[in-house]
C-alpha cells in the first residue's frame, strides 16, 4: 500500500520536473529553422528572413508561434517543376512577352534571380532581378507593432526587355494549412464567409475575386456575381493563431485568392495578387473571344499589411475587431453618439415608365402628396421617427433619362410638390431624402452621347451594361466617372439643396468601380473611385446627410449604408457566412439589410438582420404593387403599403424596443453555439442569440424558442 | 498527396463563360431574386422559390464519392437512391440523408446502371444498362425477377440498352431504351412484351423528309444516336398513374402527362425557356422531370440548369437554380426527384453531389392554390391567391385564380381587371360577357333609343351626305373637296378616281397621315381581348412600316409594269388613287376597334369577318384604280394586277437579298475591323 503510493508520488514528480524542463520549449513555442536569421523585432513580433530564398519566418512573440512565408515540404510531390518552385518562393509573377497574349508564370526559384538585400530602419529591402527576363522590382519587409507590412514601391519597376510585368501574388503560401490544422481561411465576400480546413476535395477550383467587385468588361457578361469582396481584406486562423492581412495601397487593382486544398497543392492558402496590367476575354466577334492584356502599366506602389493575432483574438472575430480598430481614425471613421432610437428606414417608390407603342407611359405609384398619407398612417400607428427616401422621383421616373435628374416628375406634384413636402417632413422632424444614381445612362437621355461619354472597356468599345434582364437591353450604359462628376453632379447637386431634402442615397457607387479606356477621360479604378468620392463630398458639402447603398469600403464616410450585405455568395468553396463586415462597422455606420417586403424567406431572413445587428429597411407604395408589373420596376412586386402596414409597424417596434439601445454599440463578440444557433454580444455586454432551428434551444438559464431570438441585457443582468 | 492539375486557361475561361442567372445579384445588388416568364416568354422579376437546404456528396460517407452517377429516386419513406453508374452499385441514403447501404457493389452484379426506380411496396428495379436488363430486387436486394431483352417478335430488331423506367399500380414497367425511337417499351409484371408506348410523332418537316431521301446510312445513323428529337430523355409517374415523358430536342411539346392509353393530356406549347447566350439562341434541354404528390411537374433542363416548375395543367409555376459555383446552382445537373412536400432533390455529375431545395412558403402556397385550381375549387383557392398575389404581384396565375373566383362570385369588373393583369384573354372576355349582359339589362332603354337614332342618323347621312357633297362639293375649298373623295370613292370609285386626277400631291400626303394616324388609333382603341399587340412589343415605328410598305412598293411596282404595258397612268396619278384606295380601311377600322369593345371572344367571327371585309374592299379599289386611270378593259386589268402583284413580290424578294447580303458584309467587316484593332 505504502510502496504503491510512493510510486504514485515519484511518477507524479517525474512528470513534473520533466514537464518544467520542458517549460522553456513550450514557452519558446515553435523552434526557429537555422537558415533564419532576424532582420527586425517589434514587442509583438519578430521577422526572420533567409537570404538564400528570401522566405521569411515571423514570430510571434506573445506564444512564440511562427509563420512561415512558405511550408518548406521536402517530399516529391509530383506535381510539376512549377508549382514545386512555387512552394518556395516569396512571390509568384506573371508576365508576357510582347506580344501581349499569354499569360505565364515563373517565381524567384525557377527563374534562380538575383538578389540584394538593404537593412532599412523597421526591416529590410530586398530587390529582386530577373535576367532572363530583363524585369526587376523590389520588395519591403517592415515590422511595425503587430503588422508586417509588405511594400513594392512604386519607382523599382524595371522592364528592360520584351517581358512584361501582368500581376505579382504575394507571400501566396504564407500560413499555407493542411488538413491536420485547425481553422480557417476568411474571404471578404458580403458580410464575410469563412472555408474550414478540410480534407482535400476532388477538383477542388480556385476562388479569385477583384477587391471591390469586377471591372468594367464584365457588365456586358450579364447578371454580376452576387456579391463584392466589400473590404480590402482577407485573413486565416491557424490552430491558435491567426493573421489578417489589409491591401492598405493599391486595393483597388488586388484580387484576392483562395486556393482550396486540392487544388493542385494540398494546402489551403489565401493570398493577394496585385494587378500590373489588365487583362480579360474581349470579344472580336460573334462568339470568339480572345484573351487580351493591356499594355497600360498600373502605377503605385502596392501594400498589405499583415496584422497578426493570438489566442482568443486569433479568429473572424478578432480580425474585424483589429481592422475596426485600424479604421478607426483613420479615413474620418468615429463612434456613434447615442442618439435615441434609430428611425424607421422607408423608401416610397414614386414613379416608372412602362413601355408604350409611341411613347412611354409613366406609371405614378406614389406621389409626393401621397408620400404624405403613408407618414401620416405610419404617425398614427406611433411610428414617427422616420428616415424616408424617395426613389424614382426623377422625370420619367425610375431610371428614364439619366444621368439626368432634374426637373422632378411633374406628375407627382413637381418641384412645388416636393417643396411641400420636405417642409412637412422638416416640421414632424422627418428625415427626407431622394435616392440617385451616377453610373447608368440611357442612350436617348439629354447630354449623353454613348461614343463620347459612356465607358469603354478593354477591346475599347463602348459596354452595353447587359447586367439587368430588360426591354431596354443596348440602350443601357456606364457613364464615365469624370462626366459623372463634372459634367451631371456638378450640374445638379447644388442645384437640389433647394429642395430641402435632408440629404441623397447613391443607388450604384457603394456597389460598382469601374475602369475606362474612354479616349478622352481614361481611367484606373483607382480613379474612379476618387471622382465617386468627390461626388459623395459633394453631396456631403450640400445637404446634411449621405447615405450609400451596398457599401465597398473605399467610399470613406457616409451616414447610413442601406442594404448592407446580410449574406455572401455562397459559393459551394466556402463553408459559413460570418458577420465580419457587420462587427467592422456596427457602432461606426449605421446599416439596414435588404428590402424586408421583397423577403423570399420572411422568418430566416428577419433573424439574419437581428443576428447581424441590422435596421429594417421597407420599400413601399401608396397604390397596388401589381400596377409596375409591366415597368422597368417590376422587381418591387410586393409593396402595398395598406398591406403591409401592420408589419412594418410591428417589426420596427419589436426591433427598437429589443435592440434599438445598441445602434451605437460595438459589436464584441460572435459566435456559433450550435448548429443553427447564433450568438452576438455588445459592447455592454448584451447578447442576442438567434435560434434558426425548428426546434427550441435552451441552455443553462437560456431558452430560445424555434425561429425566434432572444435579446439578453446586459445592464440589467449585471445589476 | 492527392494533386489535380487544371489548366489554367480552362479555369479561366469558364470562370467568363459562368453565365448566373436570372436576377441574381440585380442591378442594384443585394436584393436577391429569382425570375419567372410571362405569356410571351419575358422574365419578369419573382422571389427565390426554392431554398437551398444541403448538399449529399460522397466524399463525407463511408461510401465514398460517387462516380459518374446517372439517375436519383426517392421512395414513399423519403429514402433516396442513387445510380452510381461508375460504381456499378445502386446507394441508399434515409430520410434524413444517412447512409443506408450499397446494392450490388460486392458482387458486380450490375453493369454501369443508368436508372433505378422504388415501387410502391419498395421493391427496386434497376435499369442494369451495361447487362442489357431490368433487375426487381427486394427491399433487403434480394433478386426477385430479371427483365431481359424481350423476344416477341413484334419487339423487331434493336437492342436492349435499359436506361430509365418507371414501374405502374399494376406492376407494368416502362423502360427507356436508349436511341430507340418506337416509345418506350411496356413489359408486364410478367416479364411479357406489351408494346411500345407514346411514340414521338413530329409534325411533317420538309428539312426532315429530305433528310430522310438523301443522308447517307452513316449520317442517318448518327442523326439516330446524337440529339434525336424522336428519343425521350427521361420518364417519370405520378400517383394517379399518369406517364411523364421528356424530350431533350424537341422544340416543343418536350414534355407529356400521358394517360394510361397513350393520350397526351398536356398543352402541346413550348416548355421551358429560349435563351440568347452569347448571341446564340438555346433552348431547355429537359433530362429528367420529377411529380410531387400534387401532380406538380418539376423538368430539369440542361441547357440552362434550370428547375421549370409547371401545374397539373402545364403552367409554369416557378424556376429555380441555374448554373454556377453557388451552393444552390448547378455546374451540370442530370437527374431530379420530388419527395412529399415539394421538397427537391438534384443529382450533378460534375459537382458528383445531390443538392436538397425546400421550397418558401410562397412556393407551398402556389403549390396548394395551383392544387385548388386544378380541382376547380376557385372559392377555396381565391384566399390563398390572394395571398400569393400579395406577396408577387407579378406572379400572373394568381391573378388569374382570383380572376376565376370573383367570376364565380359575380364580382365581373373585379374579375376584368384580374383577368387583365393577368393578360388572360378568355378569362377577360367570359368576365366581360356577364358584365355586358348585366350592363344591357340595366340600361336596355336607352341602349335601344341610341340604336334606334344611330340607325335613322345613319339612313339620313347616307342619303344626305352625297347629295350635299355634290352640292357643295365644287365650290368647297380644297382641303374640303380632298377629304370629301374620301367618302364619295366608297359609294362612286370609278367617278371619284376620275376626279382625282386633278387632285394635287398634297392630298397623297394627307390620306398617308391618316393612314398612319388611323392605325395607331386602330392599335389604341381595339379592346384587349380582342388585341395582337403587345405594347412591350410593338413598335408603332414597325407597325408603320407593314402597313406602308405594302403600299409604296405596290404603287412602284404598278407604275413599273404600267410602262411595259402602255398604261396611260402616270407616277402622279397612281400615287394620288393608290392612296385613295386606302379610304375603307381609314374610315373603318376606328369603327371596329370600338366595336371589339362591345364583342366577346366567342364573337370574334363577325370582327374578323369586318376585317377582312375593309382589306377586301381596299382590294376591290386598287383594282378599280388599275381599270379607271389606265383606261384598260376589265381583262387586260386582271394581268395587270397580277403582274403588279407580281412585282411587288420581286421587289420584296430583291429587297429582302440586298439586305441579307449588305448585312453580312457590313458584320465581315466590322469584325475584321474590330479584330483588327484588337490583335494588332
Amino acid at each position: 500500500m505504502e510502496r504503491g503510493e510512493l510510486k504514485g508520488r515519484i511518477l507524479w514528480l517525474v512528470s513534473l520536473i520533466s514537464l518544467l524542463l520542458c517549460f522553456p520549449f513550450l514557452a519558446r513555442g515553435d523552434a526557429i529553422p537555422s537558415e533564419f536569421s532576424p532582420v527586425a523585432e517589434t514587442s509583438i513580433l519578430k521577422l526572420y528572413v533567409n537570404r538564400k530564398s528570401s522566405q521569411l519566418v515571423i514570430q510571434d512573440l506573445r506564444n512564440g508561434k511562427v509563420w512561415r512565408s512558405n511550408p518548406g515540404i521536402k517530399e516529391e510531390l509530383g506535381i510539376g517543376k512549377l508549382w514545386e518552385a512555387h512552394l518556395e518562393s516569396p512571390f509568384v509573377l506573371y508576365y508576357t512577352d510582347e506580344k501581349m497574349k499569354k499569360e505565364r508564370q515563373t517565381n524567384l526559384v525557377l527563374e534562380n534571380g538575383a538578389m540584394s538585400f538593404q537593412s532599412i530602419e523597421r526591416g529590410l529591402k530586398v530587390s529582386y532581378e530577373f535576367t532572363r527576363l530583363k524585369i526587376g522590382f523590389s520588395i519591403k519587409f517592415e515590422l511595425e507593432k503587430d503588422c508586417l507590412k509588405v511594400n513594392i514601391p512604386a519607382e523599382d519597376f524595371r522592364e528592360d526587355g520584351k517581358f512584361k510585368i501582368v500581376s505579382l501574388a504575394i507571400l501566396p503560401f504564407l500560413g499555407a494549412a493542411s488538413e491536420n490544422d485547425r481553422g480557417y481561411v476568411f474571404v471578404p465576400d458580403g458580410p464575410g464567409a469563412i472555408s474550414y480546413f478540410k480534407r482535400p476535395k476532388y477538383g477542388a477550383e480556385n476562388l479569385s475575386k477583384l477587391v471591390y467587385g469586377p471591372d468594367s468588361d464584365e457588365f456586358s457578361f450579364g447578371p454580376p456575381e452576387r456579391e463584392n469582396l466589400r473590404m480590402p481584406v482577407f485573413g486565416l486562423a491557424k490552430n491558435e493563431n491567426a493573421f489578417l492581412a489589409v491591401i492598405t495601397k493599391g486595393d483597388l487593382s488586388t484580387k484576392v485568392n483562395y486556393s482550396p486544398s486540392g487544388y493542385i497543392v494540398n494546402l489551403d492558402r489565401i493570398y493577394a495578387r496585385f494587378i500590373f496590367r489588365e487583362r480579360g476575354l474581349v470579344p472580336i466577334r460573334r462568339g470568339v473571344w480572345v484573351s487580351k492584356i493591356e499594355d497600360r502599366f498600373l502605377k503605385g506602389e502596392r501594400e498589405i499589411c499583415y496584422l497578426f493575432l493570438e489566442g482568443k483574438e486569433a479568429n473572424y472575430v478578432g480580425m474585424a475587431k483589429r481592422y475596426r480598430e485600424y479604421l478607426l481614425g483613420r479615413k474620418g471613421f468615429q463612434k456613434l453618439k447615442a442618439n435615441g432610437i434609430p428611425p424607421l428606414d422607408l423608401r416610397v417608390f414614386c414613379a416608372a415608365r412602362e413601355k408604350g407603342i409611341i411613347i412611354d407611359r409613366l406609371v405614378k405609384v406614389t406621389s409626393f402628396e401621397e408620400a404624405k398619407q403613408i407618414l401620416k398612417a405610419l404617425g398614427e400607428k406611433g411610428v414617427e421617427k422616420v428616415d424616408l427616401t424617395l426613389v424614382g422621383w426623377q422625370e420619367g421616373g425610375y431610371d428614364s433619362f439619366n444621368p439626368n435628374r432634374l426637373p422632378i416628375e411633374a406628375e407627382l406634384g413637381g418641384e412645388r410638390g416636393l417643396k411641400d413636402l420636405s417642409q412637412y417632413t422638416r416640421n414632424h422632424r422627418i428625415g427626407l431624402y431622394l435616392k440617385d444614381d451616377y453610373i447608368s445612362a440611357f442612350k436617348h437621355a439629354r447630354g449623353f452621347y454613348p461614343p463620347r461619354d459612356a465607358v469603354r472597356g478593354l477591346n475599347g468599345l463602348v459596354i452595353v451594361d447587359d447586367r439587368e434582364e430588360s426591354d431596354e437591353k443596348g440602350k443601357r450604359f456606364l457613364l464615365n466617372p469624370y462626366i459623372a462628376y463634372q459634367k451631371f453632379a456638378r450640374r445638379d447637386i447644388p442645384k437640389m439643396r433647394e429642395y430641402g431634402v435632408n440629404g441623397l442615397e447613391f443607388s450604384q457607387i457603394g456597389n460598382v468601380v469601374l475602369s475606362d479606356r474612354n479616349k478622352r477621360h481614361p481611367l484606373r479604378r483607382e480613379e474612379s473611385a476618387s471622382y465617386y468620392l468627390k461626388i459623395l463630398n459633394l453631396a456631403k458639402d450640400n445637404f446634411e446627410k449621405v447615405l450609400i447603398q451596398g457599401g465597398n469600403m473605399y467610399v470613406n464616410y457616409v451616414d447610413k449604408i442601406i442594404s448592407a450585405p446580410l449574406e455572401s455568395s455562397n459559393y459551394l468553396l466556402l463553408d459559413e457566412d460570418v458577420p465580419f463586415y457587420q462587427i467592422v462597422l456596427h457602432g461606426l455606420i449605421p446599416y439596414t439589410g435588404p428590402v424586408a417586403n421583397l423577403r423570399h424567406n420572411p422568418r430566416i431572413q428577419f433573424l439574419k438582420q437581428v443576428e447581424y445587428g441590422a435596421l429594417p429597411l421597407f420599400e413601399l407604395t401608396y397604390e397596388k404593387s401589381v400596377l409596375l408589373r409591366r415597368t422597368n420596376y417590376n422587381k418591387l412586386f410586393s409593396s402595398y403599403y395598406i398591406d403591409w402596414m401592420d408589419e412594418v409597424v410591428k417589426e420596427y417596434h419589436e426591433i427598437n424596443e429589443n435592440m434599438g439601445y445598441l445602434q451605437n454599440q460595438f459589436i464584441q463578440g460572435h459566435e456559433k453555439l450550435t448548429h443553427g444557433v447564433y450568438q452576438t454580444i455588445y459592447e455592454d455586454g448584451t447578447r442576442v442569440i438567434v435560434n434558426y432551428n425548428e426546434e427550441e434551444y435552451t441552455n443553462e438559464d437560456i431558452n430560445v424558442g424555434r425561429l425566434a431570438y432572444l435579446v439578453v441585457n446586459g445592464k440589467e443582468q449585471s445589476q | 498527396m492527392h494533386l489535380r492539375r487544371m489548366s489554367k486557361a480552362t479555369i479561366l475561361v469558364s470562370a467568363f463563360l459562368l453565365v448566373t442567372m436570372g436576377f441574381a445579384g440585380s442591378l442594384h445588388a443585394i436584393q436577391r431574386m429569382g425570375y419567372i416568364l410571362d405569356k410571351e416568354g419575358k422574365r419578369i422579376p419573382s422571389p427565390l422559390s426554392y431554398i437551398f437546404h444541403k448538399e449529399i456528396n460522397g466524399t463525407d460517407y463511408e461510401c465514398g464519392p460517387f462516380v459518374d452517377p446517372k439517375d436519383i429516386c426517392i421512395d414513399r419513406k423519403g429514402n433516396l437512391f442513387i445510380a452510381d453508374s461508375g460504381n456499378d452499385r445502386i446507394l441508399k441514403f434515409d430520410k434524413s440523408s444517412n447512409f443506408v447501404r450499397a446494392f450490388g457493389s460486392s458482387k458486380g452484379e450490375f453493369n454501369g446502371p443508368e436508372g433505378v426506380f422504388v415501387d410502391e411496396e419498395d421493391n427496386i428495379y434497376v435499369a442494369d444498362t451495361g447487362n442489357y436488363r431490368v433487375l426487381k430486387l427486394d427491399v433487403d436486394g434480394r433478386l426477385l425477377k430479371e427483365y431481359k431483352r424481350p423476344s416477341s417478335p413484334l419487339f423487331g430488331q434493336g437492342g436492349f440498352y435499359p436506361t430509365k423506367l418507371v414501374v405502374d399500380g399494376r406492376g407494368y414497367v416502362y423502360v427507356l431504351n436508349k436511341g430507340d425511337t418506337r416509345g418506350l417499351i411496356l413489359i408486364d409484371g410478367k416479364g411479357m412484351f406489351r408494346g411500345f408506348f407514346a411514340p414521338v410523332r413530329l409534325p411533317f418537316s420538309l428539312t426532315r423528309l429530305f433528310f430522310q431521301l438523301f443522308a447517307t446510312k452513316e449520317q442517318k445513323e448518327d442523326a439516330r444516336t446524337h440529339r434525336n428529337p424522336y428519343c425521350y430523355s427521361n420518364v417519370a409517374i405520378d400517383d394517379s398513374g399518369f406517364i411523364y415523358t421528356a424530350s431533350e430536342y424537341l422544340e416543343k411539346d418536350q414534355i407529356k402527362k400521358i394517360t394510361p392509353v397513350g393520350i397526351n393530356v398536356y398543352p402541346e406549347e413550348f416548355y421551358g425557356e429560349t435563351r440568347v447566350v452569347r448571341s446564340e439562341t438555346v433552348l431547355s434541354q429537359f433530362i429528367d422531370l420529377a411529380i410531387d404528390n400534387f401532380g406538380i411537374v418539376s423538368a430539369l433542363d440542361v441547357s440552362s440548369g434550370n428547375v421549370y416548375q409547371y401545374d397539373q395543367e402545364g403552367h409554369l409555376l416557378a424556376i429555380l437554380a441555374g448554373k454556377g459555383k453557388q451552393e444552390n446552382l448547378f455546374e451540370h445537373p442530370i437527374s431530379i426527384a420530388t419527395l412529399e412536400g415539394g421538397t427537391l432533390y438534384v443529382l450533378d455529375d460534375v459537382e458528383l453531389n445531390v443538392k436538397v431545395f425546400y421550397p418558401t412558403k410562397l412556393t407551398q402556397l402556389i403549390h396548394q392554390s395551383a392544387r385548388l385550381y386544378f380541382e376547380g375549387k376557385y372559392y377555396e383557392a381565391e384566399n390563398l391567391w390572394k395571398e400569393v398575389a400579395r406577396k408577387n404581384s407579378n406572379f400572373a396565375l394568381a391573378h388569374t385564380g382570383l380572376g376565376k373566383a370573383l367570376l364565380k362570385r359575380g364580382d365581373y369588373l373585379g374579375a376584368m381587371e384580374e383577368f387583365r393583369y393577368a393578360k388572360d384573354k378568355e378569362g377577360f372576355s367570359k368576365a366581360f360577357k356577364e358584365y355586358r349582359h348585366i350592363w344591357l339589362r340595366k340600361h336596355f332603354g336607352w341602349v335601344a333609343l341610341w340604336i334606334l337614332i344611330g340607325i335613322t342618323a345613319l339612313a339620313i347621312l347616307s342619303k344626305l351626305v352625297p347629295k350635299l357633297l355634290e352640292k357643295y362639293g365644287k365650290e368647297a375649298g380644297s382641303f374640303l373637296k380632298t377629304f370629301s373623295h374620301l367618302f364619295m370613292i366608297l359609294i362612286r370609285p370609278r367617278e371619284t378616281l376620275e376626279n382625282i386626277r386633278k387632285a394635287n400631291l398634297f392630298s397623297v400626303l394627307l390620306f398617308v397621315l391618316l393612314f398612319f394616324l388611323i392605325g395607331y388609333l386602330r392599335i389604341l382603341l381595339i379592346s384587349f381581348h380582342f388585341s395582337t399587340f403587345d405594347p412591350e412589343k410593338t413598335s408603332f415605328f414597325m407597325e408603320s412600316l407593314k402597313l406602308f410598305l405594302p403600299w409604296i412598293t405596290w404603287v412602284f411596282a404598278s407604275y413599273g409594269v404600267s410602262m411595259i404595258l402602255d398604261g396611260q397612268g402616270t407616277l402622279k396619278d397612281i400615287f394620288i388613287s393608290s392612296a385613295l384606295c386606302l379610304s375603307p380601311y381609314i374610315i373603318f377600322s376606328v369603327p371596329l376597334s370600338l366595336l371589339s369593345r362591345i364583342l366577346v371572344l366567342e364573337q370574334k367571327g363577325y370582327y374578323d369577318f369586318l376585317n377582312y371585309l375593309i382589306y377586301a374592299w381596299v382590294i376591290f379599289l386598287f383594282f378599280c384604280q388599275v381599270k379607271v386611270v389606265h383606261n384598260f378593259s376589265s381583262k387586260k386589268t386582271v394581268g395587270f394586277s397580277l403582274l403588279s402583284v407580281l412585282g411587288v413580290g420581286i421587289v420584296w424578294a430583291s429587297a429582302a437579298l440586298i439586305y441579307a447580303l449588305s448585312y453580312q458584309v457590313f458584320d465581315f467587316v466590322r469584325q475584321i475591323i474590330l479584330e483588327i484593332s484588337i490583335r494588332g
